[in-house]
């Protein structure tokens, strides 16, 4: 025996660099090659002529092979097209599906908001110590913080406007914030063009200055760099531009302005002390917080700050506490957060489906191939050698599903932006992410490649003694038939927990849509009206104005009544909250016109609405909801009581039914509010507005309704700018449609799921029959009947997909309590709809499993026997 | 196997050096892996030395496509090693070689006939 030199030894280990294969068949003679040429050459130059040689022929030879099981591969698939096609379109579905909805959920849900060290910004509110409800804050409150508190680098304040372009063309209503210069520090966004705002511009004597968007620049001035300086004339006013921000600057938080012509100039607010009242709840304020201050000290600070204040303006400030959360958490509805998630883990349940569905195919092939298995062992094939290829067919499979998956979710992306509702938050930031269809191709291969192995690794478990090859077909690896049942279990279970819920939610919004507003939307329109300060400076020639509006409308037969309010149920307005003394009772604030109850169908139950004699020097008079009149007065009569707003007192004169509006939130995309909340009405001819929502009942359509009130404003003032009308019904639809989504996703997921499994059943079942041909022959043969051999196929399928429904069931009752909050009246773990869920999936899967049980029954007995 | 074969060594594609070196080296005598070695260098005055890789990578293919066959017997019973693989040619592989010996004559004639071969007449 010669023994090995070290350099041989070497050798013999660098030659693991080669396939297995190739090292098998040719490594003993490459040794013995190296021993010869090592006689005749220097080792310098042999070993520098061997490293070469390994460098370039290793990777050919892996090439090589990974050639040739491609084509094997191809060929592999080829023959079972059905299969094949079946796995990548699950698979392709799976991944396109949670690609698209993950990239919607990653923009608004996931990602940090686009500010620098956004994690430290926070929104602050007032919240009202009895109920927990917040509200804005009055301009004086956010003051006395600003000025007490020590915990943040900045806060700012800023509400909405609208001011009236009037250049050139049409007098153009453009949507906007009034803001603190602050916000520009809390938000650090730096300008594109100019500088931002700044506290010089806060004073009353300063030149008006604007700051305006990236998108009206580009729009209105064609991106003009030269665009600092130019004046603009608003509300009859010049101007400066002194600024342009980019894209990302505009409101920001809950409430968040999303009409398409908002955000578009932000103003320098300019606070008098002298004129404000702590009562005013209207503006938001956000904070940066410092950066060696946690959150909990801030409430700390900020609970002390509102303590002061307490004792110092009882008359306003009783029970009134500073909130703080993070604005990452308040800038999305808890209800449209919930419900996308909701959509994103329905969305992972159906990718997992689809991944079990492709596990159970490649079982259910790797059985079938076996016998092919089996043959190429025999001939020699080692056992790696046989795991490569079929990991590479897996590959295989994946890499085609993981791009038709891309594909998927490419043409599914835009469908799901036109399903997502524009009233989203941060959707504007959302496009299909290159990283995230680089996640979804990585996922897919993955899991393509994970449950391509596990039948592998099975397949190349094989016995020869015991193969197929030699003990026939019938001899069923008892242990891969009990995995693909599970399969089938897992998969049905997932399926009737997403069915469940899609049925709540179903029912949930059902319900929603009957429930009792408390108003009549329908044949009802609106539009906003603001008039401009510059012509309109003081209460007198506002009331003049509405006055002349109201009398011109009032001659128009076209319209069956009319009314001027801060806002109308769902649709944009002034939202503000009052708290009236002396039980400090917050509530919804309206000031409306008299006409206000009729034209939206709200039933004055006891009084009287406000009529042309509550003028502003009469006295001061109140109409309170239901709701508030028991919060308030329990059994006592509400006519006649004292209300007291801001150290004014007003008499009840009347008593009106409850309304569900979005007004608990104060959110659009929420839906209706579970509860009605308690109101207070006031006269607007007692409290002139300058914005009013315009409210109309007309039988007539929206063109004409629109034409007509374009044309009375028109007569009264031409440089007044009309909003758009729209039916109110249509604001209804908008403030669903969050819920709408989530359902229709959840209905359209727990479909896919249900689809999916049933192929999972059948692929099984018919796997199953086929592979049992010999041994139904034989029992057909012997006179088993019809029936008993339906059965017997049914019971095979039935059995795991029934264990799958009841633990589906149990999973579904045990997690219902995430559900309740996105349910409308229903209860969570409703027992009629777990009921119908299961019987809904059992009976798709008896006919997932009859289709295979019939073809079992054609079996011919005599051809069965001989096909083995 | 041969339907393989003559995607390769079809006459209008070249063969790839190697494998034709190694037809030539087994065109008289079957050889083993090293002697096919030494003979390719011997031939090409050590121009050509096949590395291990090369050599059994090109082996390997060749037997695939059934141009060589491993064989049994040993061509000098006094001198061989038994535990070394011999090669034999296939009657396919002298026919593929042929071809491109063929080939490699046209191209030669066609290069003289261009005055191409008049500075260097070995290379």
């Amino acid at each position: 025996m010669i023994r090995n030199s070290p350099g041989e030894r070497w050798y013999g280990r660098l030659l693991r660099l080669y396939p297995k294969d190739f090292r098998d068949e040719f490594g003993g003679e490459m040794t013995r090659l190296y021993r010869d040429r090592g006689r005749r050459e220097p080792w310098w130059s042999l070993w520098s002529h061997l490293l070469l040689d390994l460098i370039r022929t290793a990777p050919t030879e892996h090439v090589a092979i990974l050639l040739q099981d491609l084509r094997h591969a191809w060929r592999g698939l080829r023959r079972t097209p059905v299969i094949t096609a079946t796995a990548i379109l699950t698979l392709a579905l799976g991944v396109g599906a949670s690609t698209a909805v993950f990239s919607v959920v990653h923009a608004v849900v996931l990602r940090p908001l686009p500010y620098p060290d956004s994690s430290a910004l926070v929104e602050l509110f007032e919240s009202d110590r009895k109920t927990g409800s917040g509200m804005r804050a009055s301009a004086l409150n956010y003051l006395s913080w600003s000025e007490r508190s020590q915990s943040f680098d900045a806060i700012a304040a800023f509400g909405s406007t609208g001011l009236t372009l009037t250049d050139d063309g049409d007098p153009e209503m453009l949507g906007g914030s009034v803001v603190t210069a602050s916000l520009f520090k809390v938000l650090r966004v730096a300008p594109i063009v100019g500088r931002t705002l700044q506290p010089d511009d806060e004073q009353r004597a300063s030149p008006p200055v604007v700051v305006i968007s990236e998108r009206l620049w580009r729009t209105r001035f064609g991106g003009d760099p030269g665009i600092v300086g130019r004046s603009m004339t608003l509300d009859g006013q010049r101007y400066q531009v002194v600024g342009v921000m980019p894209r990302v600057f505009r409101e920001v938080g809950r409430q968040q302005a999303t009409a398409t012509a908002a955000g578009q100039i932000f103003v320098p607010m300019i606070i008098d002390r002298a004129q404000e009242n702590r009562a005013n709840h209207t503006l938001r304020v956000v904070g940066r917080l410092r950066r060696d201050v946690p959150l909990e000290q801030a409430r700390i600070e900020m609970g002390r700050v509102a303590a002061a204040l307490e004792s110092e303006f009882p008359a306003t400030n009783t029970n009134a506490g500073v909130g703080i959360e993070r604005l990452f958490d308040t800038t999305l509805e808890p209800q449209v957060h919930r419900a996308l998630l909701l959509v994103l883990g329905a969305v992972t349940m159906v990718f997992l489906i689809a991944c079990a569905n492709v596990a159970n195919l490649t079982l259910v092939r790797g059985a079938r191939r076996q016998t092919e298995l089996a043959l190429r062992t025999a001939l020699g094939a080692g056992r790696s050698r046989l795991v490569r290829q079929l990991l590479t067919e897996s590959s295989c499979l994946a890499a085609i599903s993981g791009v038709a998956g891309v594909g998927v979710a490419a043409i599914a992306h835009p469908l799901v932006l036109t399903l997502v509702p524009a009233t989203v938050p941060r959707l504007e930031e959302l496009r299909l992410d290159l990283n995230i269809l680089a996640l979804g191709l990585v996922v897919s291969i993955v899991s393509g490649i994970v449950f391509g192995v596990l039948p592998a690794l099975r397949a190349s478990r094989l016995d020869l003694s015991n193969s197929p090859l030699l003990v026939g077909r019938a001899t069923t690896d008892a242990s891969r038939a009990r995995l693909r049942q599970v399969l089938i279990a897992a998969q049905v279970g997932v399926a009737t927990m997403l069915l469940v819920a899609a049925a709540l939610l179903l029912q949930g919004f059902v319900r929603l849509q009957r429930v009792s507003l408390g108003f009549e939307p329908n044949g009802v329109f609106t539009s906003r009206i603001a008039l401009p300060r510059s012509a309109y400076p003081d209460a007198e020639r506002t009331g003049q104005f509405y006055q002349r509006l109201v009398d011109a409308l009032r001659s128009s037969a076209q319209l069956r009544s009319f009314a001027l309010a801060t806002s109308a149920p769902f649709a944009p307005g002034v939202r503000a909250s009052v708290r009236l003394s002396p039980l400090s009772q917050g509530a919804a604030e309206h000031i409306v016109s008299g006409g206000y109850f009729q034209v939206l169908g709200i039933p004055i139950v006891a009084g009287r609405s406000f009529n042309d004699r509550d003028t502003p020097g009469a006295a001061p008079v109140a109409i309170v909801s239901q709701r508030l009149a028991s919060q308030l007065w329990a059994n006592a009569n509400p006519l006649g009581q004292p209300v007291e707003r801001g150290g004014r007192s007003y008499e009840v004169i009347g008593v009106v039914g409850d309304v569900r509006g979005s007004d608990v939130q104060g959110a659009r995309g929420g839906g209706p509010d579970r509860e009605p909340r308690a109101a207070v009405y006031f006269a607007a001819t007692q409290m002139p507005q300058r914005s009013l929502t315009l409210i109309v009942a007309s039988n007539g359509d929206s063109t004409s309704v629109s034409g007509l009130i374009r044309q009375t404003v028109r007569q009264l003032d031409p440089a007044l700018p009309v909003q758009p009308v729209r039916p109110l019904a249509d604001w209804l639809v908008e403030s669903v449609a969050p819920t709408r989504l989530t359902t229709r996703l959840a209905a359209l997921f727990a479909v896919c799921a249900l689809l999916l499994a049933s192929v999972g059943i059948y692929g099984v079942v018919a796997y199953s029959v086929a592979s049992r041909t010999k041994e139904i022959g034989v029992r057909m043969a012997i006179g088993a009947s019809r029936r008993r051999v339906i059965g017997l196929v049914l019971r095979e399928g039935m059995t795991w997909a029934g264990a799958g429904v009841v633990v589906g069931l149990l999973a579904a009752f045990a997690a219902a309590r995430l559900l309740t909050a996105l349910l409308f009246d229903v209860p969570a773990r409703d027992p009629l709809t777990f009921a119908a869920a299961g019987a809904g999936v059992t009976l798709v899967a008896l006919l997932a499993s009859t289709i295979p049980a019939l073809r079992a029954v054609r079996i011919d007995p005599t051809i069965a026997m001989r096909a083995e | 196997v041969r339907n393989n074969a003559s995607d390769e060594s079809d006459a209008s594609g070249p063969l790839p050096p190697a494998i034709f070196q190694i037809l030539v080296a087994l065109a008289d005598q079957d050889r083993h892996g090293y002697a096919i070695m030494q003979d390719v260098a011997a031939r090409t005055d050590g121009r050509m030395k096949l590395s291990p890789g090369t050599l059994y990578g090109s082996i390997k293919r060749m037997l695939e496509d059934g141009l060589i066959i491993e064989v049994d017997e040993r061509p000098d019973p006094e001198n061989h090693d038994e535990r070394r693989r011999y090669y034999r040619l296939t009657k396919y592989g002298r026919e593929v070689a042929q071809a491109e010996a063929d080939r490699l004559t046209t191209l030669l004639r066609q290069a003289r006939a261009a005055g191409l071969t008049a500075r260097r007449s070995t290379s």
